[in-house]
């Protein structure tokens, strides 16, 4: 396969993915299933804020949820969850450019006024488009990004908080927006006895002490049960307690979103380079490769079986073909 | 370490570091000698397990291979990596040659070629190859370097002017004796 052909199909995948997500989430969009694991609202968020650089619709219809259910969404979470540059300016720019409609002080980040001329920053789109006779948005602007400000289309609506796909937002709206909703999607998704305050550290997208703080409380509180092994604090939850007070026959599915998609971002930021499109065959192997390493723990924690034996040289591709395959497999 | 190399194996391992470097910016000339020279000028066919850099030419002077530069090791690594190899194929091994000097006339006999835009190779000819095979021999035991001495088929005075020099690198007695059996 072609990396024209690979960069194709893994938009195409990834861009169905995203868009099934928001319309099980209130995006005006056409459902196409019902899935049944609990989304991790800012890890999508991050992937959409990629992907939707190749679909303008999709940016802006996830905007106009974001300025109708922003009070549903973590900002602190969302920039934990950050891991390079590129992430924090996406971030950045999308929370600013939604507070432009629902001025709230958690969703301003850095109110520094672009200093760039319009003229001189590129294109946010991928497919090139500037905008010509409409106002640059501002947020965007301040990173170097051309993309026109678009009012929101009012069309969004909230979550159906009954929906498993929308599982943290019900635990939000009973628990509030912070640790403690996330600690406890945690305990009752990921079906693993006695998680250690690190486990579930590492999908809840807090800091340790504020989901030690969470855990600490939710323990006091006598909703979740603690033991001690070895030196090491570790916690469960009544799952079935939980189901009958939320009226579930079934809890949601875990997924570790943050890890797989932060791989995908990735992946897909790293075929958006044309320059690759030059490279010779084994150097485009290589670099491949390079990728692979740097994912490859995430996507294996993720449940993606990486490759343990990888062809040499060039012929490394097509090893590289398969790992992309099975990593967008793994959206289901 | 097993055998890694034939001669096809190694064009294509010298073509992936070129581009490695090409990638990174730099340019490197090497000097290269052992099996791996004699593999690539086709005077013997068995396979070897490394690359020997004897020294990099800046300009018109040979400096000693030893320590390889750190572009060069980080290019060399990453086509270890991608190429399921040790990370020491290509190797700084026979750089203390350089120390008590190469044969006379060493740069003008080398045969040079060049892979890609960022790597040229200059292997040493089949000449200065008695010279380090005889000295090897001697050195390190018989094993593939007599087999490789035997190969490049020397006269007489060819290994009488490879004994000269290799007594320059070692004046003792002991190496002298060592030699003399040798080379009977």
């Amino acid at each position: 396969m072609q990396i024209s052909e690979l960069r194709n199909v893994v938009q195409t995948r990834l861009l169905e993915f995203v868009w099934d997500q928001w319309a099980q989430m209130g995006v005006l969009a056409m459902s196409r299933r019902r899935d049944e694991w609990a989304t991790d609202p800012e890890a999508l968020l991050l992937l959409t804020l990629e992907v939707g650089r190749y679909d303008a619709r999709l940016f802006e219809e996830v905007s106009d949820w974001m300025v109708r259910n922003e009070r549903l969404v973590s900002v602190r979470r969302l920039r934990n969850l950050c891991r390079d540059n590129t992430d924090e300016a996406l971030a950045d720019a999308f929370l600013t450019s939604v507070a432009r409609w629902r001025p709230r002080p958690r969703l301003v980040g850095d109110q520094t006024a672009s200093q760039l001329e319009p003229s001189r920053g590129e294109p946010f789109f991928h497919d090139g488009s500037v905008p010509i006779r409409r106002t640059p948005d501002a947020g965007f602007l301040k990173h170097g990004w051309l993309k026109p400000e678009v009012k929101p289309s009012g069309k969004s609506q909230a979550p159906d908080l009954l929906a498993p796909i929308n599982f943290a937002f019900r635990l939000r709206e009973i628990l509030g927006v912070g640790a403690r909703a996330e600690v406890v999607r945690v305990l009752l998704t990921l079906d693993s006895p006695r998680l250690s305050t690190q486990a579930v550290t590492e999908s809840a997208g807090f800091a340790k002490r504020n989901v030690q703080e969470a855990l600490t409380s939710l323990h006091a509180a006598g909703v979740v049960q603690g033991s001690t092994l070895g030196n090491q604090h570790r916690y469960d939850i009544d799952r079935d307690k939980w189901a009958q007070l939320l009226g579930l026959t079934r809890l949601p599915e875990y997924r570790d979103w943050p890890r797989l998609l932060h791989a995908l971002r990735r992946l897909v930021r790293w075929l958006s380079d044309e320059r690759l499109d030059e490279l010779s065959d084994y150097m485009l192997a290589s670099t491949a490769r390079t990728l692979a390493d740097n994912i490859a723990p995430e996507l294996s924690n993720a449940g993606v079986r990486t490759q343990a034996h990888s062809k040499p040289g060039a012929a490394y591709w097509n090893t590289f073909e398969e790992l992309t395959v099975a990593a967008l497999d793994a959206l289901g | 370490m097993t055998d890694i190399l034939n001669a096809a194996g190694a064009g294509e391992l010298l073509s992936a570091l070129s581009e490695q470097l090409a990638a990174a910016g730099d340019r490197y000339e090497l000097v290269i000698v052992g099996g791996s020279a004699l593999l690539a000028l086709g005077l013997i066919a068995r396979p070897t397990r490394d690359v020997d850099v004897v020294a990099l030419q800046e300009g018109e002077v040979l400096v000693k291979a030893k320590p390889l530069p750190a572009g060069l090791v980080e290019a060399r690594d990453r086509v270890a990596r991608d190429f399921g190899l040790p990370e020491d194929w290509l190797n700084a091994g026979p750089a203390d040659l350089m120390d008590f000097g190469l044969p006379a006339g060493f740069l003008d006999r080398v045969h040079t070629r060049t892979f890609g835009q960022a790597l040229t190779v200059h292997f040493a000819s089949r000449l200065d190859q008695i010279h380090f095979k005889l000295y090897a021999l001697v050195d390190q035991g018989a094993g593939k370097h007599g087999q490789d001495l035997r190969a490049l088929e020397p006269t007489e005075g060819e290994l009488v002017q490879a004994a000269r020099w290799s007594r320059t690198h070692d004046p003792s007695d002991g190496y002298r004796q060592m030699l003399e059996e040798a080379l009977e």
